[in-house]
């Protein structure tokens, strides 16, 4: 991997704080309507982009310690009070309509229990981390630990896999989806899980075995078993098993223990993911912005390489299936998943990163989905991911060092260890 | 049935709502990602008080008393209420915010409380489907709504046993797979509908998944029309590796002939040999038609590991795609990188080791240089 401090061309970081800090300090436009369920997973993005880009101004803090108050206000307004977070406002009902009182068993019971999420619950805890003070240490007061782990294990089904929420009925509802089985790992180390005990820790083993069949034929990670594979769910899978084994309380465990038993064949999703890697062209792909991925990824005529010295992609991209389109996100899914399996640096990362800065980061500051379409969130959070996760043991300049097991800065890792120690040493206490 | 039945963006101006008291979001200054949202949305609650500030938005918005649908839906929610006006309510709702987590299952109490007619609904659910391509939650409500309605197809069907022996009406030769006739129609509807899907997006992951759902759920896996579907969209893109992906699934998923629970990248000694034979020979035709189309490559080596047979046994046809390998440039062809990946692994499994060193350096050297570091990892790997 290339010295972070001669790639060229650079992260015009400035342009990125400007973006950042108009989605910090006024209100989205009306057509992300449709995310209001996902207010906290947005917020966590804009905070962790403001806290990453940090870096490039460390006497001028952009979230200021009044910023932080409040915000960790806002979010802990969001725990249901029986377990997990919502994920906005509108899925928090007044104190009176949360709690009912189970006869049969005599104990107070969550009577909206559909309004906790999973999705909310870790972009909850990671956004604590990222706005606490100090060493992190009292990032997860206020979190009730013993009642959000009981809650994530009644999200587990009985063949390993998560849902999204639990129902009035105590159902499990949401897809087999790779992503929850990451948010569930995530949700476990920060909060101890696996220093819980039997009552507050799920079945690790039914996760991995869950995730060890959803490798496919072609070596990717679809959504579950016999799907079709993606380096999204990829990413997840791997993420999960990386953050299980950084959960391990067993000393004598592999640091890799969960990696190895939870991917049947590493050198198969290697090369899957390695070939999500694609030349960009330019011609015509720019009109088809809106209609987002589903054409095919044109693929260059192996004919036309016809001269002795062939020069490799100025620019080039990743896709997230075969013969889709590149597109900024899945440049961090493919880069992030090949990083936590120690193969980060197979990527050629000039071409990619051209890729990023040149076509797809827009004037106005973040990332488009594709070159020439508007900036979003989403996407424009992605896009620093991607260019942490590939500056490898060194940093982006501009930006902090990145952890692509959390999807966040380094130092947010290193406070959530901080409030995980915490946080068990008071229920130790209790 | 539920035709639209929130004529009225006005909830509290209507009549109909007058015993119901919404409850607003509660959101104090500072909250994060705030949105601009439609005035029929989320009116009246407090937060356009911060629009105030930034000229975003008319002030007097604020200041009439129009509360709005979500602090409505909050409210009926949070009553237990199920009603034909809170059917109505949802569908507002998700025409708006169709990612809604919770409206979906409030939506389907209603439903079934109601006693609507599941066809009825999945001719609803198919417009908003075509109206949000990229939802997520749409797909789990027809899922909900097939595992409800499914039960009912079989319970009605009188005399059932002797169904079982009576010849489809199909004129098929192959097996029947269905339970009944009203399953089979389902099933033809379904995958109707779900070509419709795909018409508008062939690579639809959500649309996809879904279809695996359906499959397994109806045991459509016999059935010819749904193996043809399949073809006639590889047919028209041969690129569409979804559609490779639903192929892999109907072929080695099958539970008339393959081991239930056996992985993707495992051999299955329960498939027969006609079905490894005719998956190969397919793959090895839609090469043929565009060499450098990395999805059928990945699925003849797919098939030949559930086949349990030896990736030599394509050597000569990889070879086919490529020709003076190392011969210098006037002599060597190459019609396929994925031929010489191919020919790599097979050449190494051989103890033809300096052939297969090769493949991978004119990789990396010239057919493939995007992956040179890939192709130099894999020539690491050959001495391991």
């Amino acid at each position: 991997m290339a010295a972070a401090d001669t790639l060229e061309p650079p992260l015009d970081t400035a342009r990125h704080i400007r973006y950042w800090q108009r989605c910090f300090r006024s209100v989205l436009p009306h057509h992300y309507t449709s995310n209001d369920s996902i207010r906290l997973t947005l917020g966590t993005f804009i905070i962790s982009a403001l806290d990453l880009l940090s870096a490039s101004t460390p006497d001028a803090p952009i979230i200021t310690s009044a910023d932080r108050t409040s915000l960790r206000a806002w979010i802990l307004n969001l725990q249901h009070p029986h377990g997990g977070f919502c994920g906005s406002p509108h899925h928090v009902l007044p104190r009176r309509y949360t709690t009912a009182f189970d006869w049969e068993k005599e104990v107070e019971v969550a009577r909206d229990p559909a309004n906790a999420n999973i999705a909310a619950t870790y972009f909850a805890v990671l956004a604590l981390g990222i706005l606490a003070e100090g060493d992190g240490a009292t990032a997860y007061d206020g979190i009730d630990r013993a009642r959000t782990l009981r809650w994530l294990k009644k999200l587990q089904r009985k063949d390993g896999s998560f849902g999204e929420i639990v129902t009035g009925d105590g159902s499990v509802a949401g897809g087999r989806d790779m992503r929850y089985c990451y948010l569930a790992a995530t949700i476990r180390w920060a909060l101890g899980g696996a220093e819980g005990g039997g009552a507050h820790d799920f079945d690790v083993d039914a996760l991995v075995g869950h995730i060890r069949r959803a490798q496919a034929f072609d070596g990717g990670i679809a959504e579950s078993s016999t799907h079709e594979s993606q380096s999204g769910y990829a990413y997840c899978a791997v993420a999960s098993l990386a953050l299980l084994d950084r959960a391990n309380p067993d000393p004598f465990a592999p640091p890799d223990h969960y990696v190895r038993t939870g991917i049947p064949s590493i050198p198969a999703l290697v090369h899957f993911l390695v070939h999500r890697q694609v030349a960009y062209l330019d011609s015509g792909s720019d009109e088809d912005e809106d209609d987002d991925d589903s054409p095919n990824h044109p693929l260059p005529d192996l004919a036309s390489l016809s001269s002795p010295d062939p020069p490799a992609p100025r620019v080039s991209g990743f896709n997230g299936r075969p013969n889709k389109l590149v597109d900024t996100c899945y440049v961090w899914w493919n880069a992030a998943a090949l990083t936590l399996l120690g193969q980060g640096g197979l990527i050629d990362l000039e071409p990619v990163r051209r890729f990023l800065i040149e076509k797809t980061q827009h004037l106005i500051g973040g990332f488009a989905k594709h070159p020439g379409g508007p900036p979003d969130v989403y996407h424009a959070y992605m896009g620093l991911a991607a260019l942490g996760t590939m500056a490898g043991d060194a940093v982006e300049p501009g930006l902090g060092k990145f952890d692509p097991r959390l999807c966040a800065g380094a130092d947010v890792a290193g406070k959530i260890l901080k409030a995980r120690e915490a946080l068990i040493a008071t229920s130790q206490d209790d | 049935m539920a035709t639209l039945l929130h004529e009225s963006n006005t909830y509290s101006a209507n009549p109909q709502w007058d015993d119901v008291t919404p409850i607003p979001q509660v959101e104090p200054e500072g909250a994060l990602a705030a949105i601009a949202y439609p005035e029929d949305y989320a009116e009246g609650s407090f937060t356009l008080v911060l629009l105030a500030d930034l000229n975003v938005h008319p002030v007097s918005a604020v200041e009439e008393e129009v509360v709005a649908s979500m602090s409505y839906l909050r409210a009926v929610m949070a009553a237990k209420e199920l009603s034909r006006r809170c059917l109505g309510l949802t569908e507002h709702i998700i025409s708006m915010n169709p990612a809604h987590y919770t409206v979906w299952l409030y939506r389907f109490e209603n439903v079934e409380a109601l006693g609507i007619l599941i066809p009825d609904e999945l001719a609803w659910l198919n417009e908003v489907s075509l109206m949000h391509l990229k939802n997520y939650q749409i797909w789990h409500h027809r899922q909900q709504l097939i595992d409800h309605y499914y039960p009912t197809l079989i319970d009605n069907d009188e005399g059932k046993e002797g169904n079982k022996d009576t010849p489809s009406s199909s004129s098929s030769p192959t097996r029947q797979q269905y339970p009944n006739e009203k399953v089979a129609a389902l099933a033809a509807s379904e995958r109707a509908f779900l070509t419709q899907m795909l018409e508008q997006d062939t690579k639809n992951y959500h649309v996809w998944s879904y279809r695996q759902y359906l499959v397994r759920k109806l045991g459509a896996f016999g059935d010819p029309a749904e193996l043809r579907s399949i073809e006639a969209l590889v047919d028209e893109d041969v690129r569409n590796n979804s559609a490779w992906s639903h192929r892999f699934f109907l072929a080695f998923s099958d539970p008339v002939h393959t081991t239930p629970g056996s992985h993707a990248t495992e051999h299955d000694p329960a498939v027969p040999a006609a079905i490894v034979d005719r998956e190969v020979a397919y793959a090895q035709a839609k090469i043929g038609l565009a060499p450098q189309n990395q999805s059928p490559w990945n699925y003849l080596r797919g098939a030949l590991v559930k086949g349990g047979r030896a990736l030599g046994s394509v050597r000569a046809f990889a070879e086919g795609f490529v020709e003076g390998l190392g011969e210098g440039d006037e002599k060597e062809r190459v019609r396929s990188s994925h031929a010489l990946d191919l020919l790599a692994v097979i050449y190494k499994e051989a103890g033809e080791r300096e052939r297969a060193d090769l493949c991978l350096r004119r990789l990396g050297d010239k057919w493939d240089r995007i992956r040179k570091g890939y192709w130099e990892y894999r020539r690491r790997l050959l001495d391991s």
